[in-house]
């Protein structure tokens, strides 16, 4: 996790924002454009992104010619890696009055989830480990350019589909990803999320 | 697991029909539980000897041994790298691919599994490492019932004297995450007690049939071996109906 310390007086407890989205080089864009706005702030910056404990760098590695897993293997897996990142970046780092940017954190997983028509209660119950963000803001796919889109390598969204498509299942990675764009969709005319637009 | 979107739109109505159809043909889940030392599998090997004589295919499949995640599971413990929240993650991912990929596949096939451990092994440990198990439950849902779950009952001196006997646990199995002691069968010997306490809870609420671990080999067979004769198959359009029609979504072709 990057720490960025700035000269300012540190608050008593740090403040969680979380970026969901995608993924990939626009979510790292629009993270840095948050932190530039927060360093303004004289606050002390820390960030925490996806496979921070390497769990789907070591399946993407090797796991060629195995069945795909379910979402809901993948889901567990995402949990497995927040929990790790909790532990090691996110909490660490509030408990110090940093502002943790966490990119992407709860909601993007639930969209997955949600995508593959598991219900959304059981998933909130699941990442109910994960503390609620004091902020939350969302890259919309509609304004990352073409040459910035994800990749399986950069994005668990991309990540989960492409392996979702791997079979012997049939998931229609289609259907699940409106139905996460959806869910980030609702997310944002409900208020709760603002959108943050990489430029 | 509760649904899942597919290429093939079989209506549910014709889901419900082919699970029904299937309650007859479909293989039988049989799960072996308990602690370490209670001579499951030996128990588990001589049951599966006899059912094969009994004209049973039958295909075995063992805790945290998926190809997929195990790999993952063992550089981490290697490392003592887990969190009690981790160790507990890692192994429920574990079992929803092997319920996903090994599990459900042979049962619809006809094939009888024999699990050497279930979920349950995962609910008693991580209840023991003082999760929640409200939370646990969650975890794992949706519960896939076996037909049969035979749990090895044995005191901590006992499990704790036969794994002596026999080697030093593990890190993780000696519960030295949670105890903080060095000596790992001191730690063993105090993290089993309450695994096992967690078990006796467990075999109360999912209705375990308890084997005494204490009698000798040939007894506990033969007593598997009438429990079974005597057990009734579980209606799957009744417990496990949730998990079936979500795996058949994803699997038109089964």
């Amino acid at each position: 996790m990057a720490t960025q310390s700035s000269k300012g007086v540190k608050p008593a407890k740090g403040r969680l924002i979380a970026l969901e989205g995608t993924g990939g080089r626009s979510m790292a864009v629009a993270a840095r454009q948050i932190e530039r706005r927060l360093r303004q702030e004289k606050l002390p910056i820390a960030s925490s992104g996806w496979d921070a404990s390497d769990l789907f760098f070591q399946i993407a590695q090797g796991t060629r010619g195995l069945p795909a897993p379910p979402p809901q293997t993948l889901i567990l897996l995402y949990a497995t890696d927040l929990a790790f990142r909790l532990r090691w970046q996110i909490r660490p780092a509030l408990e110090e009055g940093i502002t943790v940017i966490a990119a992407p954190y709860v909601e993007t997983v639930i969209g997955f989830g949600v995508g593959a028509k598991l219900p959304a209660a059981w998933l909130r119950r699941l990442f109910a480990f994960a503390p609620k963000p004091d902020e939350t803001y969302r890259v919309p796919e509609a304004a990352v350019p073409a040459d910035r889109r994800p990749t399986p390598s950069d994005s668990f969204i991309e990540f989960c589909l492409t392996h979702l498509r791997g079979g012997p299942a049939s998931w229609n990675t289609e259907e699940i990803r409106s139905g996460y764009t959806g869910h980030l969709n609702r997310m944002e005319s409900r208020g709760k999320s603002r959108v943050a637009v990489p430029r | 697991m509760a649904a899942a979107p597919v290429r093939s739109r079989r209506t549910d109505r014709q889901l419900h029909d082919l699970i029904r159809a299937r309650e007859q043909s479909r293989g039988l889940l049989i799960a072996f539980e308990g602690p370490d030392g209670s001579g499951k599998t030996t128990q588990r090997r001589l049951f599966k000897n006899w059912l094969q004589t009994e004209g049973h295919q039958v295909v075995t499949t063992k805790w945290n041994s998926s190809p997929f995640v195990k790999p993952l599971v063992r550089a981490r413990k290697e490392a003592r790298a887990l969190s009690p929240e981790e160790f507990c993650l890692l192994h429920a991912a574990d079992f929803h691919y092997r319920l996903d990929t090994e599990i459900l596949p042979a049962l619809w096939q006809g094939e009888t599994v024999i699990a050497d451990r279930y979920l349950f092994t995962g609910l008693a440990r991580d209840a023991a490492r003082g999760l929640d198990f409200g939370w646990l439950l969650d975890v794992y849902w949706p519960l896939f019932w076996p037909d049969v779950v035979f749990y090895f009952s044995v005191s901590p001196e006992t499990s704790g004297k036969r794994i002596a006997a026999e080697r030093l646990p593990s890190y993780y199995e000696a519960g030295q995450d949670m105890t903080q002691m060095d000596d790992s069968i001191g730690s063993y010997t105090s993290f089993i007690g309450r695994v096992i306490q967690e078990y006796e809870a467990l075999a109360k609420i999912f209705h375990f049939v308890t084997v005494d671990a204490e009698q000798s080999i040939d007894e506990q067979h033969k007593l598997i071996r009438s429990l079974f004769a005597t057990s009734r198959r579980r209606s799957i359009d009744r417990f496990n109906r949730e998990v079936l029609t979500a795996w058949l979504r994803s699997h038109p072709k089964a």
